[in-house]
């Protein structure tokens, strides 16, 4: 892996809210066709640092390099334009209209006049019942309302959505989190698809140390804006990664006072 | 310069169809039904113009010229008022249609085959009829300053022809000519036809013309009735729209009618099929989704609050045009009319969710139902606003329930 060029590369990134430091001096480097977990309790920064990715806030100092040139984000859509697809919580979908209507929001696919131009149904439900497909997840019907899918059904459309429209750099901000037992699976297993495409980073925020293991090639663990400890999965026990997530030393430091009560 | 008004085409045209003048159900039908209303506009702005008083013959000592007299349809009527009438026309055949017909009528009227620019008279006329002839012809202008050399000082001359609108097109040409199949393919050319501007823009024409009141595009647009043809027929052969004693029950259907569902059709194209339509659908279902991807929500927002705005012109329009007076009030209550029509037909008043099928179903049920209040005996029919707000205040409490039930509890 290591004479592989990372796809994107962060360098003591910094950012402050006024007096509050938020991340201070973060680096990161992920390389294509690997999951790289970022895990850390909250407040550690991950939501930061994923905003400062998208570009919703531009950083206090530090750089982010994609395939090794430097960029500076002014707004998401720059990020966007960069090739990072970040697919929130919410996932930005219209549960009340149709997976296909979602699926090309705000890109529709037009004969004509923009705007006013007739949409093509027959080739926008063709590609995104085959980008979905891709990715593991067969729909019968790209017709059915969101609203009608399931909570892992819902992610790998929002995901197959961000790598049609050019992602290279996905961000995934707690994709498991608010779902049932067995979707959560699903989309683990839409994850592993994606990363099996090996052109693909991505970057996996999670609270779950055990839905981590499981994919994650890498991982970053963040503690109040600081990176506490980083590693490949070979070469992290099961201890580390549950002492990193606590907070690091802070936790060790607790040992000792509940020892001496 | 041209030195000639005669369309060879337009007279063979004609010629072909003489011999069927007279015959009511014929070929000519549109213009017996259309006749009695010409003839009773001639008559008031003649006796107008020349301060006739005389009940009995009224156009006792008018001379009278009709150009483009045809079997003589509007010539015998006005011969029966009382005036010296000449007909011309540039067809042979419709000269001696005419001819044999009058005698038959025992009426005395000179008829001959000619056109105004050949046309040797020693003495000038009183009126001069250009009815439905102009969009006919060769060189309107030609043809008008030929026809007003005919015309004594102060005289009077009345030019009708068809607009050249959409609504001619679509009645006209369409419906006449091609669906109902009442005159033969191509007696109507399109753009031969003349606006009123066209008309009164002709320099020497100015003074003499007086056009007709139906020639007011906007005005017919929005007011008036439309389908008067069919309802006619269904009046007077399908022997329907009959009232209880026996008259026609309803002349047509509100023009406003057929503005709503031209508004209601470009509604559904653009909501369902456009790239316009899949934001404003977004914009209403999930705000933070759509800007999350681009879309314009802003500029969405605010162009179908203009949108709305110019429906409101439109209704306005069409009351305006109807009843010719502009009532202030008139608007009151539509407002949640229009919320009440919209949540019967499905829309949720969160948003995103709904059809234009939808609507104008709503629509109807809700006009059928405001209007039912009516005839209930007992009640105010003014208690259809209590149906107004329980369907509203419904509408808002089942509107949680509606949703979820359309986006699953997922």
């Amino acid at each position: 892996m290591e004479e592989q060029k990372p796809l994107i590369e962060i360098n003591n990134l910094v950012k402050r809210f006024g007096q509050f430091t938020a991340l201070n001096g973060v680096s990161l480097k992920i390389y294509p066709g690997e999951v790289h977990a970022l895990l850390g309790d909250n407040g550690a920064g991950k939501s930061t640092l994923i905003k400062v990715l998208s570009g919703v806030h531009h950083p206090s100092a530090g750089e982010i390099k994609i395939e090794g040139e430097k960029v500076n984000f002014l707004s998401p859509k720059d990020s966007s334009e960069a090739g990072i697809g970040t697919v929130y919580q919410d996932l930005a979908l219209n549960p009340l209209t149709t997976v296909t209507r979602n699926f090309f929001l705000g890109r529709e696919v037009i004969k004509g006049f923009r705007l006013f131009g007739l949409m093509d149904f027959k080739k926008m439900n063709q590609i995104t019942t085959n980008e979905m497909a891709k990715i593991g997840i067969d729909i019968k019907n790209p017709n059915q309302p969101v609203g009608t899918m399931s909570g892992g059904q819902r992610q790998t459309l929002a995901i197959a959505r961000a790598i049609y429209f050019g992602a290279k750099i996905l961000i995934l901000d707690e994709p498991t989190s608010a779902l049932g037992q067995k979707q959560q699976m699903e989309v683990l297993k839409t994850i592993k698809k994606v990363q099996k495409l090996g052109n693909i980073a991505i970057i996996l925020i999670t609270h779950n140390e055990i839905h981590a293991r499981l994919i994650a090639d890498r991982f970053t663990f963040l503690s109040l804006g600081e990176v506490i400890g980083q590693g490949e999965a070979a070469d992290l026990e099961g201890e580390d990664i549950k002492r990193l997530m606590a907070g690091g030393a802070e936790i060790g430091d607790l040992e000792k006072e509940l020892a001496f009560q | 310069m041209k030195n000639s008004t005669i369309n060879k085409k337009e007279i063979d045209k004609f010629s072909k169809i003489a011999e069927d003048w007279w015959n009511p159900e014929g070929k000519f039908k549109p213009l017996h039904k259309f006749n009695p209303t010409r003839i009773k506009y001639i008559k008031d702005k003649i006796l107008n113009h020349f301060k006739i008083l005389n009940k009995e013959k009224p156009f006792k000592n008018l001379s009278i010229l009709d150009i483009g007299c045809g079997g003589g349809l509007l010539s015998e009527p006005i011969s029966r008022l009382g005036a010296n009438i000449t007909g011309i026309d540039a067809s042979e055949k419709n000269i001696n249609a005419a001819k044999i017909h009058a005698k038959q009528n025992n009426l005395k009227i000179n008829y001959f085959c000619n056109s105004p620019e050949n046309f040797k008279t020693d003495k000038k006329f009183d009126v001069i009829l250009n009815m439905e002839i102009v969009e006919h012809v060769e060189d309107v202008d030609f043809f008008i300053r030929k026809s007003s050399e005919l015309l004594k000082k102060n005289g009077l001359m009345f030019v009708a022809t068809l607009n050249r609108t959409l609504k001619s097109y679509i009645f006209a040409i369409v419906g006449a000519e091609y669906v109902l199949r009442w005159l033969p393919i191509g007696t109507h050319e399109w753009n031969k036809f003349i606006t009123p501007k066209e008309l009164t823009d002709l320099d020497l024409a100015r003074e003499y013309i007086d056009t007709l009141p139906s020639a007011r595009p906007v005005a017919d647009f929005f007011g008036g009735d439309i389908l008067e043809p069919l309802f006619e027929w269904l009046y007077f052969t399908a022997d329907w729209n009959v009232n209880m004693f026996g008259n026609q029950f309803a002349p047509g259907i509100y023009s406003c009618v057929l503005v709503w569902a031209l508004l209601a059709l470009v509604c559904y194209f653009v909501l369902s099929k456009t790239q316009a339509g899949n934001w404003i659908y977004s914009t209403g279902g999930n705000l933070s989704a759509a800007k999350a991807n681009g879309v314009p929500t802003n500029k969405v927002k605010i162009s179908l609050f203009i949108f709305s705005a110019f429906c409101a012109t439109l209704v306005a329009a069409t009351q305006v045009f109807e009843v010719n007076t502009a009532d202030t009030a008139k608007g009151t209550l539509k407002e949640l009319e229009a919320i009440a029509a919209a949540v019967i037909g499905g829309v949720i008043l969160t948003g995103g969710f709904g059809t234009v099928l939808g609507i104008v179903l709503g629509t109807i049920i809700f006009g059928i139902s405001k209007e039912a209040f009516f005839y209930i005996p007992g009640i105010d029919g003014s208690f259809y606003r209590v149906f107004l707000g329980v369907v509203i205040v419904s509408a808002a409490l089942a509107n949680e329930n509606i949703r979820k039930r359309i986006i699953g509890s997922g």
